[in-house]
């Protein structure tokens, strides 16, 4: 891990200069998403499942961290506005009805970087520090 | 640790053209309940009596639910979803797969699915087992008994867009289905009695719109019916209703109408009914406090042997984590006078004659993984 971090400080340069010390979440994009001015807003509909794909046509595949995650919470509370109680109540009505589907959860930054980086149309989230050039920037929640 | 999600090992062994691994999600819900009744007047067969005891608290009902779902993406259009489920009561956990579908997504609007799913019947008749996604102990009884369909075999087409915060969904489905009732505490065959039925020739519809604090819905569904215990064959039964939910600064509003009609030669098994429901809450933190009202009575043909009783209830559900809940109930009935006097009089849901008010007390814990 530690060599990893340092492996990527020097790829990240120009992020770590702009970044603060404290946890901030950085939202991810596969490096080939072509719609650049991602909202806020565009990131929750696309958490939620109302909106399926981008502009261009691509598959919008968001990608969780798992429960008990403190980027989780974060990301919840920045984004929707909601805790882990409410996705879950959000979810548990349209899972079992063929009505939607939560995204991928899997497990840590280095795992959701991977699937980011190599899924077109796939959105995840990461601690700003984990940042590197396999993944395009879409939002920093500091 | 990286390997134990499947789907990076599906998208890394995806990275070699030759092998590919669909990515596997399971998920699940359990609800557990203990429900006790008190009643002046029951020979226990009455449909409390599956649900409840009039002499202790009864844990093995039919208000035990455990539900597992697997879902595989097959590709970005098509996917399969298999839900194997197990009630407690007189299915004595008996697994079965209650969904099992292929979904084809045509587009980001449409999809359809195609096998076996939950009808859309009723505002939550496809995740009526689902205790953690409802405020309530149970679905209203007055309105969720009428429709004892659990699953239908067909086709589900689904359109469903987001726009400007609004949802919009319009669903149309129709299918054929085996399924088991209990039977009509009028029938004079004890309401714990399991009737089986066949529905085929059917079709729905589902439509909804809403925002995040309120959703509005209307359905309707129409059904040929075989009821061979009763020599019943081809008879038509309908299902129409309309729901509200609203759920806005911790205020939460759940309430729906519905109408069953029946064929003259079904309305034996399956009188008409008219009933509704209204439940008003508020939530605090993690607790929810809520009353309900709700009645049933006879629907557009009245016939002696509809069911009758309106009830009040008040509950509380507690969220005790960010995936659990524990809810209690405390409800009380009043079977109704029928116009036609005689023997169907004042039964409600029970299975003779009330001369007092029954009540039905319940405690439930709700998880889902």
């Amino acid at each position: 891990m530690k060599t990893r971090i340092a492996g990527t400080l020097l790829g990240s340069a120009l992020f770590l200069l702009a970044s603060v010390a404290a946890a901030e979440v950085a939202i991810i994009t596969h490096p080939g998403t072509q719609e650049i001015g991602l909202s806020k807003t565009k990131v929750a509909d696309i958490y939620l499942g109302n909106i399926k794909s981008f502009k261009d046509g691509t598959t919008a595949k968001p990608v969780d961290q798992t429960k008990g995650s403190p980027l989780r919470a974060k990301f919840y509370k920045a984004i929707l506005g909601k805790t882990e109680t409410e996705m879950n109540r959000y979810w548990s009505k349209r899972k079992y009805t063929g009505k939607g589907k939560p995204p991928v959860v899997v497990i840590g930054d280095d795992a959701v970087k991977e699937l980011v980086a190599n899924t077109p149309g796939a959105v995840g989230y990461i601690d700003g520090k984990s940042l590197d050039k396999s993944v395009k920037v879409i939002l920093i929640i500091r | 640790m990286r390997m134990k999600n499947l789907s990076v090992l599906g998208l890394v062994l995806g990275l070699a053209p030759a092998v590919s691994l669909a990515e596997v999600e399971i998920s699940g819900y359990l609800s557990f309940a203990a429900n006790y009744a008190d009643s002046d007047n029951t020979l226990d067969t009455s449909y409390y009596n599956d649900l409840a005891n009039t002499d202790h608290w009864d844990f093995d009902t039919r208000s035990n639910h455990v539900g597992v779902q697997i879902y595989s993406a097959l590709t970005d259009k098509v996917s399969v979803t298999l839900g194997l489920t197990a009630e407690g009561g007189q299915s004595d956990y008996q697994v079965e797969p209650e969904w099992a579908y292929g979904t084809y997504q045509f587009n980001d609007d449409w999809g359809l699915r195609m096998g076996r799913f939950k009808g859309p019947f009723y505002m939550v008749s496809d995740y009526r087992d689902v205790g953690y996604a409802y405020p309530w102990v149970r679905p209203p009884e007055e309105v969720y008994s009428t429709n004892p369909i659990k699953s239908i075999n067909g086709l589900d087409l689904v359109f469903q867009k987001s726009h400007q915060n609004v949802n919009y969904l319009v669903e149309f489905y129709g299918g054929s289905g085996k399924n088991t009732a209990l039977a009509n505490p009028n029938a004079g065959l004890g309401a714990d009695y399991p009737v089986d039925f066949e529905t085929y020739n059917s079709l729905g519809f589902n439509a909804s719109v809403g925002t995040e604090s309120v959703t509005f819905r209307a359905g309707y569904y129409n059904t040929k019916v075989d009821v061979p215990d009763f020599l019943i064959e081809a008879e038509s039964g309908s299902f129409a209703g309309l729901g509200l939910i609203v759920d806005w600064r911790n205020i939460v509003l759940y309430s729906e109408y519905i109408q069953r009609d029946t064929d003259t030669n079904l309305a034996g098994a399956f009188p008409d009914q008219n009933a509704w429901y209204a439940t008003l809450g508020y939530r605090y933190r993690t607790v929810l406090p809520y009353v309900t009202f709700a009645d049933i009575d006879e629907g557009n043909d009245a016939v002696p042997n509809a069911l009758r009783q309106s009830s009040v209830a008040l509950g509380l559900r507690w969220d005790i984590d960010d995936a659990a809940a524990v809810k209690f109930e405390a409800k009380q009935t009043d079977a109704g006078e029928s116009s036609f006097g005689g023997p169907f009089a004042k039964i409600g849901l029970w299975d003779t004659p009330q001369t007092d008010k029954g009540n039905v007390y319940t405690i439930t814990f709700d998880t889902i993984f």
